[in-house]
């Protein structure tokens, strides 16, 4: 079949700086826009441990440490709240 | 076996660990490594196999010996920041026709799922694909006409949302938000703003029970009903996830049948499933997600872990 969406989806983690343009020509569907909050320098490293391969945050790997993972994309998917890592911004992803 | 996804991904953590405890071998990478932490060399036989490596300073891949790939979450393509724009495009588009394309060439690979279904996984074609394979989906409009709104608004009884037709996530003015399901009042039927693009409206299930996340690993279903409490969580329940209840759902057969029939249209070995259910026991297809997250729900967590570890062992949907 023929589409016109990336054929190789990625997580878009970047954040806008444009600021919102005027009310006339901004699209219907941006009226749901709900729990917006400013994004700030990302406080935590992100790695991969080299042996295990598992994901670390500050140096700790994540599924080990309850404090991450209550806090992580793995738990808060998609409703924005305080989520290291932030949530899901790719196609059909939550 | 090659797992792509993006250094932090604990939903991927619960699969990997399982699969280190099975001392199955597996290389985790990311494309946002690519070029400057990893790299591909790969050469084409008269066979036609493409035989080579993938690898990063401590690991890799044989190409020949590539059994499953897991295609997770993966984050762009990463080049240096002295790369002006056009030149990034010129890398990315070399980058991703060549990696894509040589691991897309690897015969008898498992994929879970390949990353062209899950983009061809749009919302038309998911609810497209469901209604074909038997399931309920509810009334959709798709248009940029604001003249079609009232129409289809009186055939739903007057109750219509909007929802959107990609990611739910909108950053601007460096601020981000989501874009729930929203709900449709008269007064906003004939929204002038409609016209700026394409929109997609479908009937409000306004007697809904409960809903139903259905993970699905080769087609094993792995069902579980959340319950949200009044409130915005009751239209979409991800606008609060820590409100949610959780509890064991049995699907109708014939909702079954329509899964695996649906899944095969979509060509997809893996998804996370949204039904409504409303006080009649119907079963609405509201969603389909190829790269959907499963590890918050305690219920099914160890069952699905088990159940990808397993598939991506075999290497084989068979």
């Amino acid at each position: 079949m023929s589409v016109l969406t990336d054929r190789l989806p990625t997580r878009n983690r970047v954040i806008n700086s444009d600021p919102a343009g005027p009310l006339a020509t901004r699209p219907f569907g941006l009226d749901a826009l709900a729990n917006v909050a400013p994004v700030g320098i990302p406080s935590q490293t992100f790695t991969v441990d080299p042996a295990s391969q598992l994901s670390v945050i500050d140096g700790e790997v994540c599924i080990n440490t309850p404090a991450h993972m209550n806090n992580t994309i793995c738990n808060t998917e998609s409703d924005g709240q305080d989520a290291i890592g932030g949530v899901d911004e790719d196609q059909n992803d939550d | 076996m090659l797992v792509v996804t993006f250094a932090l991904d604990p939903t991927a953590d619960y699969v990997l660990r399982e699969l280190n405890a099975r001392r199955i071998p597996f290389w985790r990478t990311d494309l946002a490594d690519f070029p400057t932490r990893s790299t591909l060399s790969a050469e084409v036989g008269a066979d036609g196999r493409w035989r080579g490596a993938m690898r990063d300073a401590t690991r890799g891949v044989d190409l020949s010996e590539v059994r499953a790939v897991w295609w997770r979450k993966p984050t762009p393509f990463a080049f240096p920041e002295t790369m002006s724009g056009p030149e990034q495009v010129f890398a990315t588009s070399q980058a991703k026709r060549a990696v894509s394309g040589v691991l897309g060439s690897l015969p008898g690979v498992l994929w879970v799922n390949r990353p062209e279904r899950n983009a061809d996984c749009t919302k038309p074609r998911q609810l497209a694909a469901a209604a074909e394979a038997g399931l309920r989906v509810p009334e959709t409009l798709i248009t940029n006409n604001p003249a079609d709104i009232p129409s289809f608004a009186q055939r739903c009884g007057g109750h219509i949302i909007t929802k959107v037709l990609g990611g739910i996530v909108h950053t601007e003015n460096n601020t981000r938000g989501q874009l729930y399901t929203h709900r449709v009042p008269p007064e906003q039927w004939n929204d002038s703003r409609i016209a700026l693009t394409a929109h997609l409206f479908q009937r409000e299930i306004t007697d809904k029970a409960y809903e139903v996340r259905v993970t699905v690993v080769n087609g094993q279903t792995f069902p579980v009903a959340i319950h949200a409490p009044a409130g915005p969580a009751s239209l979409d329940w991800r606008r609060d996830s820590h409100s949610l209840r959780y509890s064991t759902a049995l699907l109708p057969p014939e909702v079954q049948r329509g899964i695996e029939a649906m899944m095969w249209r979509l060509d997809l070995v893996f998804a996370a499933l949204d039904f409504i259910v409303d006080s009649n026991g119907t079963h609405y297809l509201v969603d389909v997600n190829p790269g959907g997250q499963w590890a918050w729900i305690d219920h099914t967590r160890d069952a699905i872990t088990h159940a990808l570890a397993n598939l991506l062992e075999k290497g084989s949907t068979t």
